[in-house]
């Protein structure tokens, strides 16, 4: 295999440890040169994902396809790819420049051709100065760089990454994640990254594959998986808080709050065909407003508790008189608010989704 | 020896800084100092059973061999008087005393290679090659020798090493391999008790062995592969310098193990009753010499001062293992 890019091809890969599936059936594609990031809660065998495209695990069934050719019966060392692990995994008897230049010695690339890519690679990553230290005397985001490094200085057809960037404190994080993606930008290397981290994953990624159970939810850009989530469980997991998700039923059935608003949806599902029972009614907190009690309509709910984050306020309610319908709303941080106050909350019928109860998955409504 | 307790205020300094800055500066110098003895004292009071142990059986036999090492020292008290150097010079000038320090030093050279090998190729055989249930089995049957008394299990060896119903020879002979002499051949002799020290000790060596490996993370092994080493060259360039506290470890104490090896030696050579080394002293190492001079010659000023070069020998070759781990042993 080449040093060229790759296109990586995932069909139907699916890992069992004992009966349990911890991969189950994932198809996915990436093109060349393009960034994926795998998105999910722990344990939803984003890892494994990982380590079936490397290789370091073998797939109990379905095919991995590089450039269209299945590479299943290859081993690790001969797949060309690179991968940084989540603890970095840097050789600890090694200096900066042995971690870096391992692998291409291993490959028996000749001295000179060594030199230089050690050299272009520090100088990329801007650590000529640490060549000669241990890995224990560099800190975290030089440590990070140098896995960083030794994964890309063969050139790799496919570039892995585990968390990269979880052990960094928030601010170098955030650096670290722009530099990721301009590092990208310059090489275009095929890329797999893994996170439970939505914001790295909605800055970085082209295509966001959103996992749960080891199976995948939805697959799409940042946009279509924070505009149109393909199901309820895609709709909570991105977004910070995540979407409500409201039982539209029982909304309808409280009397204190079956106003306008509401009669206003079940009028529009009506004229599409859908039933109001069955279905659950999601909106962003952000997208909630506060309105005017006496004059506006909407859902009147109780303060229960006010998380102050300075750029904005973070309201926790429940739905007046129904206590089990939880509500979150984002408002502006000049907000005036005390515990147990009644709120009234609107949002734009364009900013309501709605879900299956029983599949969870997405009814578009056309009226919009 | 120096027992150093430290300073109870340095330790809270570091530990409970709030603490000690809150509760110690108003109440003035001198109850701190009875604090800082008090704790001294029960410091001291908790370390004394162990010491006290330690003094009597093993620090006091040691300097009083180093004293009776330059006297004439009979049984009777009449009978004993200061020699000076008198016996470290009948010694030097005793043949089979630098006979014995050869044949202790050939064991021990032959042992600490043999020991390193075995062992990590076991380990590393028990933690790659096999699942976790057969592993299991196979770790207990390779530690299982080390339990059991050496004694013991050397006269099984005996038996094992007989020239004439042996089992060795009847290996050696379907091998279509010469039989040997084994304990009753000069050169053979020691190297039998080698195999039977091998037998019983590898256990352990395996053990710590199987230890370091486990001490590796699994990452960076996975991470060589990625970078496209082999086999052959994971081993040599991560593992092998990631196990080298391991390994240094192992070497040390199987050179104390060796220069000490006296059980095994004692009951497999010598006869029926043992004790009297190898054909024409073939295994009667140092060890072996210092019991035979004290227990039967009764020369126990002899065997002393035998014993305190023992000791000052093996104390050298750990300084100089010391020293070379210092250049070559890798401590994450
Ligand atoms: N060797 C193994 N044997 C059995 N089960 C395993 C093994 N490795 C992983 N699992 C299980 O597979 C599931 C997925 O694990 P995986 O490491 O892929 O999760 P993840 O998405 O990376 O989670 P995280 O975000 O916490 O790293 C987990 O439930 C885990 O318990
Ligand atoms: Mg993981």
């Amino acid at each position: 295999m080449g040093s060229s890019v790759a296109k990586v091809t995932l069909q139907g890969v699916t890992k069992k440890y004992g009966t349990e599936k911890v991969v189950d059936g994932v198809s996915l594609e990436a093109e060349e040169g393009e960034f994926v990031v795998l998105l999910g809660p722990s344990g939803c065998g984003k890892t494994t994902t990982l380590r079936i495209i490397s290789g370091l695990e073998d797939a109990s069934s379905g095919d991995l396809l590089f450039d269209g050719e299945s590479v299943l019966s290859v081993p690790p060392e001969d797949r060309n790819v690179g991968m940084v692990f989540q603890n970095y995994a840097l050789y600890p008897h090694m200096t900066v420049a042995q971690n870096l230049s391992f692998g291409m010695e291993s490959r028996k690339v000749k001295k000179h051709e060594i030199r230089d890519a050690v050299q272009a690679v520090s100088s990329l990553l801007e650590l000529e100065h640490v060549m000669s230290h241990k890995p224990k005397e560099l800190s975290g985001g030089q440590r990070q760089r140098v896995a960083l490094g030794r994964a890309l200085i063969r050139q790799p057809s496919v570039f892995l990454m585990d968390e990269p960037l979880s052990n960094l404190d928030a601010n170098l994080r955030e650096r670290m994640r722009s530099e990721l993606a301009q590092l990208h930008r310059r090489l275009r290397i095929t890329t797999f990254y893994v996170t439970h981290d939505q914001g790295e994953a909605l800055t970085l990624s082209d295509k966001i594959v959103v996992m749960n159970n080891g199976q995948i939810q939805q697959i799409g850009t940042s946009d279509e998986v924070y505009n149109t989530p393909a199901n309820s469980f895609v709709a909570k997991f991105i977004g910070s808080p995540g979407m409500n998700i409201l039982d539209l039923e029982s909304l309808l059935e409280n009397d204190a709050i079956n106003d306008g608003f509401l009669s206003h949806i079940v009028k529009i599902l009506a004229d599409v065909g859908a039933r109001p029972s069955e279905l659950f009614l999601g909106v962003r907190p952000e997208h909630l407003e506060i309105v005017d009690a006496a004059t506006d309509e909407g859902i009147a709910c109780q303060v229960r508790t006010i998380e102050r984050f300075g750029s904005h306020l973070q309201i926790n309610g429940v739905v007046k008189g129904q206590e089990h319908l939880e509500v979150v709303v984002k408002c502006p941080a000049s907000t005036s608010l005390e515990i147990e106050d009644t709120i009234v909350i609107y949002a734009g019928f364009e900013s309501l989704h709605f879900f299956e109860k029983m599949s969870g998955s997405r009814v578009e409504v056309c009226s919009r | 020896m120096s027992i150093s307790l430290g300073n109870r205020r340095d330790i809270s300094d570091n530990v409970f800084p709030e603490e000690v800055s809150k509760y110690s500066a108003p109440r003035g110098r001198f109850t701190n100092l009875i604090r800082t003895y008090k704790n001294r004292l029960i410091g001291y009071g908790l370390m004394f059973p162990a010491v006290a142990v330690f003094v009597l059986f093993f620090y006091l036999p040691a300097i009083y061999l180093l004293y009776i090492s330059f006297f004439h020292w009979g049984i009777l008290s009449s009978s004993t008087y200061f020699v000076g150097l008198k016996n470290f010079r009948t010694l030097f000038n005793q043949p089979l005393f630098w006979h014995s320090l050869i044949t202790s030093m050939y064991y021990t050279i032959v042992m600490i290679p043999a020991t390193v090998l075995l062992a990590l190729a076991i380990a590393l055989v028990l933690r790659t090659g096999m699942d976790k249930k057969r592993g299991g089995i196979f770790r207990g049957a390779v530690f299982l020798p080390h339990v059991t008394p050496v004694v013991a299990t050397s006269i099984v060896w005996v038996w094992i090493f007989n020239p004439r119903f042996g089992l060795a020879n009847y290996i050696m002979t379907s091998l279509h391999l010469p039989a040997l002499g084994w304990l009753e051949s000069q050169t053979w002799a020691l190297p039998a008790v080698m195999i039977d020290s091998l037998w019983h000790s590898l256990g352990l060596y395996v053990l710590i062995f199987l230890a370091g490996l486990a001490n590796i993370p699994s990452e960076l092994i996975e991470v060589a592969r990625l970078d496209g080493a082999k086999r052959h060259r994971i081993f040599y360039r991560i593992m092998w310098p990631l196990l080298s506290p391991t390994t240094f470890f192992v070497v040390v104490l199987a050179t104390v193990n060796s220069w000490q090896a006296f059980s095994q030696i004692y009951t497999m050579t010598g006869g029926p009753h043992g004790g009297a080394g190898g054909p024409a002293f073939s295994t009667t190492t140092d060890s072996l010499l210092v019991y035979q001079t004290a227990f039967t010659y009764l020369h126990f000023s002899l065997a002393s001062a035998m014993s305190l070069i023992l000791f000052l020998i093996i104390l050298t070759l750990t300084l100089i293992q010391k020293w070379i781990s210092d250049k070559v042993v890798f401590y994450r």
